[in-house]
């Protein structure tokens, strides 16, 4: 579905990807784990071109969108995406935050895309918010609306930037088995993140990064109980 | 989605008013056979407002002359009222089509208009106050005195020629005989039958001391060339001077002056019996303010967008534009635009004129604001629509716009009050605002305090309405915020 070659990225001089390459099959669930700075947020929001690559290319559902004339706002309509800072849009009520976008860029009715919000908001167990704000909500209310406001767009593959690091202990659960019922119903998911149960429990496959390069990748078991790769088994020592 | 429609409501009527006052002054401009005085009505018994049968009349010597001009030209006199300062460049700009305002031909008014033979001389004379009369009986006894005079004025220059003098020059004789009356000139030089037209005898006398001047003539202003139009003139005025006539104008304006009483009114009796003027005024400075912060909202807008939109030519001409409508006084540009435009023939009346300036001006100022407020914006949240597939026009107007708009709305009200009280810059070219409605008042009542308190009340009663307007406003956007 997602096939990336040779990736590379910049940011004055100083070099983030060193050459990626990685598929990502549709229904599979890839979790990137790694060290701080190693380049995993980078990778994610390259897929979406939220970061301009310095060179390699992107190839999502047989279309090169790191092509010059490539029409990027079609491409991330089927593409979600979820935060770390929730990024949720302060001014607008959980409902408008959910159906803003189906109406403004798919042109659906109000009807219609208030129809399909209710549906998301019973999925993320939010009913009662419909009408809220933001600022009303706790963290881990904010990140599963995000969720559910990406899901609205109905996307081919949702991209989770971290989606729990900026949450209390005690919120990542509820957000966490979100995303367990999404990978259960065959959502193509591409998942940075520090829960490493979690990694092992849905991940299909995991990517280890480390220094800008991929540098070890495969079946969770494989990893985390019988890492090949030193730096790898180094990573895993500090945070298991 | 009501305030949405109430908003758009708004401003079409916005644009309709803006359209239909601009058109309708176009159209009245655009009359045949009609010839423009132009005049500084504030000088009794020359040319001074009089309220006759209730209606605000400019009325004096000059005028009866000017109308004899019309007369022989077979043309209707319009008469426009501006400040004396402004009278040359009205003219020359081409705005009106000759000047009598009580105006000496000096050399360096010669270089750049034509004068008609003179049509009248006038006697100097010094006012003090009463208790003074025996002390500045002669021209010596002024030396080292403090003097008042008119600005650009042919008893500056008598006074200049005092040893020692302080001379103090300001625009109006109201004002100066107001100096004189609180102590703080010992003299003002004044012609004879102004100063007895505008003098409270209760307190102040004329002395026997006799400055001499030079040139204390006055003459009929034409545009340099107008040949054809000053000879009309000469021979109006010459008709006129053998008749006896111009003396007996004097005289009558003397009359007219003379029928004013000194009125003592509390300050709302003085709004109340002269309230007509006020509301015209009002009228005129919301239509200037109302349209110059709609223009300069939509173009402060246009202008902030520019300067970040990363396109380096367009950034350039924002931030220099910016930098000087910023950086210029907007008295400087307001004269530019009325009186310096016409010289490419784009000739704006004094409305538009002072439309445009504010827009300009408030543009600058509103650009940077609204920066500030995009600025301030969280990145994620651009970052959050646009990985919704929203285009980047649709982020700013949905997301970003909505959010900026709302975090500097103070800083907008604050710059919708400025523009409320720096639209008084257009009195000085003739717009009927409040501030021009109080200066006709001052000039024609001589009432020293009133016409201006009234003024300042009632830019304080719109600016404060428009805060607690802001005021509400903020309060109702903000209502996501904590509920």
């Amino acid at each position: 579905m997602i096939t990336v070659k040779d990736l590379h990225k910049s940011f004055s001089k100083v070099e983030i990807l060193k050459g990626i390459s990685a598929e990502i099959q549709k229904g599979e669930v890839v979790v990137v784990i790694g060290p701080s700075g190693s380049g995993k947020s980078t990778f994610l929001r390259c897929l979406n071109l939220l970061e301009q690559p310095t060179s390699g290319e992107i190839m999502f559902e047989g279309e090169q969108i790191t092509a010059k004339n490539h029409n990027i706002n079609a491409t991330r309509e089927k593409m979600g995406m979820v935060f770390q800072q929730f990024n949720l849009f302060p001014h607008k009520s959980v409902l408008e935050n959910i159906t803003l976008a189906p109406m403004k860029v798919r042109g659906q009715s109000r009807s219609d895309a208030e129809k399909v919000a209710d549906e998301l908001l019973k999925t993320v167990g939010l009913q009662d918010k419909r009408n809220a704000y933001p600022s009303q909500l706790s963290g881990g209310q904010k990140q599963r609306i995000a969720i559910a406001r990406a899901l609205a767009m109905q996307p081919h593959v949702m991209l989770f930037d971290e989606p729990t690091s900026a949450l209390d202990p005690e919120m990542v659960g509820e957000v966490l088995e979100v995303m367990k019922k999404l990978a259960e119903n065959g959502m193509t998911m591409v998942i940075v993140t520090h829960e490493m149960g979690f990694a092992r429990e849905v991940g299909d496959r995991i990517l280890f990064m480390d220094g800008g390069r991929i540098v070890e990748e495969g079946a969770p078991d494989q990893i985390f109980s019988n890492p090949s790769h030193p730096r790898t088994r180094e990573f895993l020592s500090k945070v298991l | 989605m009501r305030t949405k429609m109430k908003i758009s409501m708004l401003l079409l009527m916005v644009i309709l008013l803006s359209v239909g006052s601009i058109a309708g002054i176009a159209g009245a401009e655009q009359e045949k056979k009609t010839i423009i005085l132009g005049t500084s009505a504030d000088y009794m018994p020359y040319e001074f407002h009089k309220t006759i049968d209730g209606v605000d009349t400019i009325v004096g010597f000059d005028i009866e002359i000017a109308k004899e001009i019309a007369k022989d030209l077979g043309a209707e006199l319009v008469i426009k009222d501006t400040s004396f300062d402004a009278l040359l460049p009205e003219l020359t700009s081409g705005r009106v089509d000759f000047v009598i305002s009580g105006m000496n031909p000096t050399e360096e008014r010669r270089k750049s208009i034509d004068f008609s033979i003179p049509y009248y001389r006038a006697e100097q004379s010094i006012v003090v106050r009463k208790e003074d009369q025996e002390k500045y009986s002669t021209m010596e006894s002024l030396e080292g005195a403090r003097i008042g005079v008119q600005k650009a004025s042919v008893q500056e220059g008598i006074a200049a020629n005092i040893p020692n003098a302080q001379v103090t020059s300001l625009d109006k004789i109201p004002d100066l005989l107001l100096q004189l009356d609180t102590g703080r000139v010992d003299a003002v030089i004044a012609e004879y039958p102004i100063a007895n037209a505008n003098m409270d005898i209760e307190t102040m006398a004329i002395t026997d001391a006799k400055p001499v001047s030079e040139n204390d003539e006055y003459a009929v202003g034409v545009r340099k060339g107008n040949e054809e139009l000053l000879n009309s003139i000469n021979q109006t005025l010459e008709r006129l001077v053998q008749n006896d006539l111009v003396q007996k104008y004097v005289d009558e304006a003397g009359d007219l002056a003379a029928g004013r009483v000194k009125e003592e009114l509390n300050t709302f009796e003085f709004f109340w019996k002269y309230r007509d003027y006020y509301l015209k005024g009002i009228q005129f400075t919301l239509l200037i303010s109302a349209l110059g912060v709609f223009f300069g909202f939509i173009l402060g807008l246009v202008l902030a967008l520019m300067r970040m939109s990363g396109i380096s030519i367009l950034k350039f001409l924002s931030t220099a534009y910016i930098e000087v409508f910023r950086g210029t006084p907007m008295l400087v540009q307001l004269f530019i635009i009325h009186y310096s435009l016409p010289a490419f023939d784009i000739k704006f009346t004094p409305i538009q004129s002072g439309i445009l300036t504010l827009s300009l001006n408030s543009a600058a100022y509103l650009a940077e604001i609204f920066r500030a407020g995009i600025q301030g914006v969280d990145r994620g949240q651009l970052e959050a629509a646009r990985s919704l597939g929203m285009s980047r026009v649709a982020a700013m107007r949905h997301i970003v716009l909505p959010q900026a708009f709302k975090a500097v709305l103070p800083a907008i009200g604050n710059e919708f009050i400025v523009i409320i009280k720096e639209s008084s810059i257009v009195s000085f070219i003739g717009v009927f605002d409040l501030m021009y409605q109080s200066q006709i008042l001052r000039g024609s009542t001589f009432a020293p305090l009133n016409p201006l308190l009234v003024a300042a009340i009632i830019y304080f009663i719109l600016t404060f309405t428009l805060s607690k307007l802001m005021g509400v406003l903020e309060r109702r956007l903000s209502a996501s915020d904590h509920r």
